[in-house]
């Protein structure tokens, strides 16, 4: 559905995007991560038509996105960064008019099914300036689908929302998967591996490894970070402790508490419950830390990968 | 193309459902009822009113309405992120462009349309030029096109809608400022040139007054094109990065650059071949802007002559604006004639020497005149074009006076006294001869004596004889030569003075005497006229009281709008008419019922003409009045030769047409000021306040009904 061989883009003399390649199969739900400036948007405005490649070759749906650019555009639906709104038209109004521009046969029906979609029915008639900004997502969300494009393009579509929307549209993006090639992207990891099949990670323009969520994890971090606090045990005492106990890799100060590192592919929490018990301490917190991308690249890939991100 | 109808009516729904455009359209309402009513309440029995009156000044205003309406068209997509959508769907730019343009223009034709109002006003109140109010129309409907087109370039550069607004209106109001180039600029190409380039130029000197030139309608199409390009290449731009000013697609700045270069390179070309094919429509209900059949057979006899003949005119920048009403007119004549006639202006501040060679009077005079075989001015038959209010007729006057150059010859007769015609002092006629030489008729001394006493005649070639000054009745001889003249269809210009010498000139005994009024029925009576009411000053300073209605001669004469078109004739002859003539005669001029004299003459001049032989008699009582001190003072001495001359030869018969002026006469308004108190509250209050009233009534179902702020 999505094929991108070595495709490249540069701005003047920065170089966006060298050399990208990757694959989005019919039914697959692609996460696009990477820091900012590492060329997710990019890709996306190559894949779009938005903006042409200054290399390589992108098609959609079997379309050629620069030589076949009209049906390429005809069959993606697309959310942009910015959720574009008209804000004196109505909901419906403005869906409608999108389905027109695409060339929907019956564009007010096809409309009212896309909101339905988006649990956006029942405001319907009112102004878009008068949406919560969620629901101007949902509503972002269903004017890309409007069409019943093949390939729905998604630019962080959580960002600037509500935790509890923010759930609701991940949930969307992963039923979304069940009908539709979708590519979106993010730079939460959690939230790629909760929604994603497969994963590509984009570094400085360049592909810094793609496979499903779990083979990143294992590849790229290698193990959980969690931060821990404990009553009782001095802190170089506890630090000493926290580094020999099984399954940790590594534990540093962190504030209050401590961060500690676990082994690749190991669960240290019990061992380390195990071990501060037995020293008398007690473990009043210890929690899993999301690790957004940019940790990542900080203390695995390294300093080489940071310099120019 | 799909896409353009979609953006339009998109564009056109918002334009209907946002209560700003209603306030833009009521404002737009309040600003033309005012103009209207002010220039309505300034005509009522004073001036006619001017059709185009709205539209010249929304010429202005659009400055300011323009940009409101076409700020938002893509400067709010850029900011509302809405850009990015549009340029991934399966539509061209081309579309989204033209689409929106579509809009803007669509929804200022409708707030044309709402004015139209006030010319249904005007028909049901005066009968006014429609054809003008037609094409002023149209001119402003693309004027204004052109406008909406210089907003939405605007609103494409740069995402900030009060940026694009501030933008526009500042090159707007270069453009609309430019028209008066001419009054900053001295140098006069610089200034026609600017005056080209800028909006009013090509509404304000055509269609405002009801000419509709191809040209005009090429600038504003070619500015709708060029701006609509730049547009698209900045919505383009979008896809390179960047936007508004910063850094937008470097690299396809050669591209936009090269692409408007060459669409302005076209677009000057089509205007140049349009400008000189002079394709216009004339809407004027006098058809001002057309040549009429007079003026056509006038070029006829140019083309019969087949000689080339050159307009010159002389207009310094300031008078740029007369420049282009003259050769709206002017550029006609080269297109009848296949270019025989050809025009060509110089700035009178800058060819002094070729000024000072036509001896420019004032600023936007013409010249006409024959082109020698090199192609330059032949200066010996340059002619001036009067500076009245019709340049079609005065041109063509010009023109047939260039083609009659030397056509005709009038011959003085200067044998029986001591005249000198080129005597240049207050006695001298050489005032009279060189009018008649600038207007290419040649004059030669004749004397009849001599001529008698050499057995000759008075050489054909001479149309017309003046007798003035003469002191004593001519030989036999002479007497002769005259009347075989006179009998072959000759014409005459006879002055005769009261003469106290011991044998007067057509006196009772002279034999001329009796042979006028035997072959013509006039003759001089022993009589001087004193007149106690037409005088000036003295009872024998007769001013004409009375003029023929049986001749052209004196149509000009006693014109009441001009208190100087009286002739004045000092110590005068009365002239004897027989009622019952052999030929055709009648008065020329005769003093008031409160004249008396020696006899009970009244007549001081008369004419006859002798339709058989052709033979046409002028006879005065007085020839000081056309002396070098007499003939402009007043004016009316000089228009009763100058008329006297033309009836005698025919010269300037074969151009009578009505008068066109450059302003037309419309009807003043007859209205009542309580008919002018509903015009200006149903114009100014009702309909406006409509307008704002269906905006809030969209305000209120669209927000009203459904308002959920958050």
């Amino acid at each position: 559905m999505i094929e991108v061989e070595n495709l490249s883009r540069a701005y003047g003399n920065a170089t966006a995007l060298d050399g990208v390649s990757f694959r989005a199969e019919p039914g697959e739900v692609v996460g696009l991560l990477g820091p900012n400036g590492a060329g997710k948007t990019t890709t996306m405005r190559i894949l779009t038509g938005f903006m042409p490649p200054s290399g390589g070759r992108a098609r959609v749906a079997g379309h050629d996105v620069v030589r076949d650019s009209m049906a390429a555009r005809a069959s993606v639906g697309y959310l942009p960064e910015r959720t574009p709104i008209y804000p004196d038209m109505t909901v419906e109004g403005c869906v409608t008019f999108w389905a027109e521009l695409r060339g929907v046969k019956r564009p007010r029906d096809a409309a009212r099914e896309a909101l339905a979609a988006v649990d956006l029915s029942d405001r319907r008639q009112s102004l878009v300036r008068n949406l919560s900004k969620g629901m101007r997502q949902r509503l972002g969300l269903a004017q890309a689908l409007v069409h019943n494009p093949p390939v729905v393009i998604l630019d962080e579509p959580t960002i600037g929302i509500d935790p509890a929307q923010v759930i609701e549209v991940r949930q969307t993006v992963k039923d979304l998967g069940k009908g539709h090639t979708v590519l979106f992207s993010t730079h939460i990891l959690t939230e790629a591996e909760q929604v994603c099949d497969r994963v590509v990670i984009l570094n400085q323009g360049k592909v810094a490894a793609h496979g499903t969520p779990e083979q990143l994890r294992k590849k790229l971090f290698g193990g959980d970070r969690l931060h821990v606090q404990i009553n009782g045990i001095k802190g170089d005492a506890a630090l000493k402790l926290l580094r020999e106990a099984t399954g940790v890799a590594a534990a540093e100060a962190d504030g209050t508490g401590f961060l500690v590192r676990a082994k690749p592919g190991v669960d240290p929490r019990t061992h380390i419950a195990g071990a501060v018990q037995r020293a008398g301490g007690l473990v009043v917190e210890m929690r899993p830390i999301d690790l957004t991308l940019e940790d990542i690249f900080l203390n695995l890939v390294g300093a080489d990968s940071k310099g120019g991100g | 193309m799909r896409g353009i109808g979609i953006v339009f009516r998109r564009e056109m729904a918002a334009y209907f459902t946002s209560p700003i455009a209603y306030l833009i359209a009521a404002a737009f309402l309040l600003v033309t009822a005012l103009i209207f009513n002010t220039n309505l309440t300034l005509s009522v029995t004073q001036n006619p009113v001017n059709v185009a009156e709205v539209p010249n000044a929304l010429a202005f205003f659009m400055i300011f309405f323009g940009p409101v309406l076409t700020m938002r068209l893509l400067a709010e997509e850029a900011r509302e992120g809405t850009m990015e959508l549009l340029l991934t769907a399966p539509v061209s730019e081309w579309a989204i462009v033209v689409g929106k343009f579509f809009g803007a223009w669509a929804y200022y034709s409708l707030l044309l349309l709402l004015t139209l109002v006030y010319q249904v006003i005007l028909i049901l109140a005066t009968s006014p030029e429609v054809g003008q109010a037609v094409s002023a129309y149209i001119g402003i409907w693309l004027y204004g096109g052109a406008v909406l087109a210089i907003g939405l370039l605007f609103s494409a550069l740069t995402d900030s809608q009060a940026l694009a607004a501030f933008l526009s209106i500042a090159v707007l109001t270069l453009l609309y400022l430019g028209e008066a180039a001419g009054q900053i600029v001295a140098n006069l190409d610089l200034a026609a040139l600017i005056r080209t380039l800028t909006l009013p130029g090509h509404y304000v000197g055509s269609f405002a007054v009801g000419l509709v030139r191809f040209e005009d309608i090429v600038f504003f199409s070619g500015v709708i094109v060029i701006m609509l390009y730049g547009a698209l290449r900045a919505l383009e731009s979008h896809r390179t990065g960047g936007l508004g000013f910063k850094a937008r697609g470097l690299r396809s700045l050669g591209g936009t650059v090269t692409g408007l270069a060459v669409l302005i390179v076209m677009v000057g070309g089509v205007y140049v071949a349009s400008a000189n094919a002079a394709i216009t429509l004339d809407m004027t209900e006098s058809r001002q802007y057309s040549l009429s059949s007079e003026t056509v057979a006038v070029l006829n006899r140019v083309e019969q002559a087949n000689r080339e003949i050159r307009i010159t005119g002389f207009y310094s920048a300031e008078t740029i604006g007369y420049r282009q009403l003259d050769d709206a007119i002017a550029r006609l004549y080269e297109a009848e004639t296949d270019g025989l006639i050809t025009r060509e202006y110089h700035d009178p501040t800058e060819n002094v020497t070729l000024a000072e060679q036509f001896n420019v009077q004032i600023d936007g005079e013409l010249f006409v005149s024959y082109l020698d075989e090199a192609g330059r001015v032949d200066f010996s038959t340059v002619r001036r074009v009067n500076a009245e209010n019709s340049q079609e007729r005065n041109l063509s006057n010009a023109i047939l006076r260039l083609l009659d150059i030397n056509r005709f010859q009038i011959g003085f007769e200067v044998g029986s006294s001591n005249l000198d015609p080129e005597d240049t002092s207050d006695r001298g006629i050489s005032g009279v001869l060189n009018g008649l030489e600038a207007n290419g008729i040649t004059t030669r001394a004749i004397n009849l004596n001599q001529l008698g006493a050499t057995g000759l005649d008075v050489p054909t070639e001479v149309t017309a004889l003046v007798l003035t000054e003469m002191r004593e009745p001519l030989s036999d001889l002479g007497l002769r030569v005259f009347q075989r003249y006179l009998d072959r269809g000759g014409r005459a210009f006879i002055l005769a003075d009261a003469d106290f010498g011991a044998t007067p000139f057509l006196s009772a005994s002279d034999p001329l005497n009796n042979y006028l009024w035997e072959a013509f029925g006039i003759r001089m009576a022993d009589a001087v006229i004193i007149d106690g009411l037409s005088n000036a000053g003295s009872e024998l300073d007769i001013l004409s009281y009375a003029t023929s209605d049986g001749s052209t001669i004196t149509d000009r004469i006693n014109n009441p709008e001009n208190m100087s078109s009286q002739a004045l004739f000092r110590i005068t002859r009365a002239v004897e008419i027989n009622p019952d003539p052999p030929v055709q005669n009648g008065m020329v001029i005769a003093t008031s019922p409160q004249s008396y004299g020696e006899t009970n003459f009244e007549n001081v001049a008369a004419w006859a003409n002798n339709t058989t032989t052709g033979a046409r008699v002028i006879l005065i009582g007085d020839s000081n009045f056309i002396t070098n001190g007499l003939v402009q003072n007043p004016q009316g001495n000089g228009i009763l030769f100058t008329d006297g001359i033309t009836w005698l030869t025919g010269f300037g018969e074969s151009l009578v047409f009505a008068p066109q002026a450059r302003t037309t006469n419309i009807p003043t308004v007859f209205l009542s000021t309580q008919a002018l108190d509903t015009i200006a509250l149903v114009t100014v209050v009702i309909l406006p306040g409509l307008v704002v009233a269906f905006g809030l009534g969209v305000r209120w179902l669209r927000f009203g009904a459904t308002t959920n702020w958050q």
